[in-house]
């Protein structure tokens, strides 16, 4: 059972808009409107007033994060990490709830956390970001290519090993006969298609042979979820094998 | 737990294929009554009838298709283009009519 984190009481007095008025009076802004210092004992007490926010954060948006029973404390971790950052930048005068504001925080510092120090490679920043921008914008393989060719040579390099990467195959599979038989219906790579048809005639006719053994219920299975017939004729009779 | 990060589970998803759903409600309609369950059995069955079959054409004997063959996703890609090809020249030597 993860520990729950237990409020303190003697902040129960205390309304958390008033911390927050309190708060923003003794922040120093700097010419370009950046908070150069502020009250560290108040703003310790207000993120102990929301620290309930960030395992709510936690437990309702990263519940799916493999592992998390041991990844949670780090979260939380990062999630008080990004909660501490959104308290000197709140502007209670606006008339909205810490939590709305201090959410966004949080899930930035959990989210940056989770690409960047748990992935198994991490990925700069500025490739990710490229790398979903186009995958966004281009939705057929030819325009991808297209997309990541006009790259500069450094950007190219990096989103192809990034699309590339997508269909690794797992080397876990040790089962001989399974091997040979994708080797043997997968075209090679390197092959053009007419030489391809040819090195595949033989294979085509093994296949032909094993299709005609089935039962006409199995065929018309496999070949509607192949999606190689659209449609079955009406035939069912009492001679077909069922 | 989440269904894609499953090991254990005994079907391959096909990336363009048509769902069992699907497949079910045609079948009906032609006349072989069923569900979507009884399609994906059936579709089990008749991969693990066919994988052995090719593999015995192709010389290897003594092969039986377990499951860790047909939870190949590999193996459910590559039959892609071939079973196309194959039903093709079977409608048109007249020897396949679904």
């Amino acid at each position: 059972m993860p520990r729950r984190i237990p409020t303190n009481p003697q902040f129960d007095d205390l309304k958390l808009r008033d911390l927050f008025v309190e708060f923003a009076g003794t922040r120093v802004f700097d010419e370009r409107g950046k908070v150069v210092s502020f009250d560290l004992v108040l703003r310790n007490k207000i993120v102990e007033r929301n620290l309930k926010l960030v395992s709510f954060v936690v437990d309702r948006f990263y519940k799916q994060v493999p592992d998390i029973k041991t990844v949670r404390p780090d979260l939380i971790q990062q999630g008080c990490l990004g909660l501490m950052e959104a308290i000197p930048k709140f502007e209670p005068t606006k008339g909205f709830k810490f939590s709305t504001y201090a959410i966004f925080w949080i899930r930035q510092h959990i989210r940056k956390f989770l690409l960047t120090d748990k992935a198994t490679c991490r990925i700069p920043n500025n490739v990710r970001v490229l790398y979903n921008k186009i995958l966004r914008e281009n939705n057929t393989p030819e325009a991808v290519t297209s997309a990541v060719d006009a790259l500069t040579p450094k950007m190219k390099k990096n989103v192809k090993t990034m699309l590339e990467s997508k269909y690794v195959v797992s080397l876990s599979d040790t089962s001989p006969s399974g091997s040979l038989l994708t080797n043997t219906l997968t075209a090679p790579e390197c092959s053009t298609s007419a030489e391809w048809k040819l090195v595949n005639h033989e294979t085509v006719g093994v296949v032909k042979e094993a299709l005609l053994k089935l039962p006409r219920r199995d065929q018309a299975i496999l070949l509607l979820r192949y999606k190689v017939i659209t449609t079955v004729e009406q035939g069912n009779t009492n001679n077909e094998p069922q | 737990m989440n269904p894609s990060n499953s090991t254990t589970s005994n079907y391959v998803t096909l990336t363009d294929g048509c769902d069992f759903r699907k497949v079910a409600k045609k079948m009906s309609t032609a006349g072989w009554a069923m569900n979507h369950a009884t399609a994906r059995n059936v579709l089990m069955g008749a991969m693990a009838k066919l994988v052995e079959q090719i593999t015995l054409g192709l010389g290897d004997t003594g092969f039986a298709p377990d499951v860790c063959v047909l939870k190949n996703q590999d193996t459910y890609d590559s039959l892609q283009d071939v079973l196309q090809q194959a039903y093709e020249e079977l409608v048109r030597e007249g020897r396949l009519k679904l």
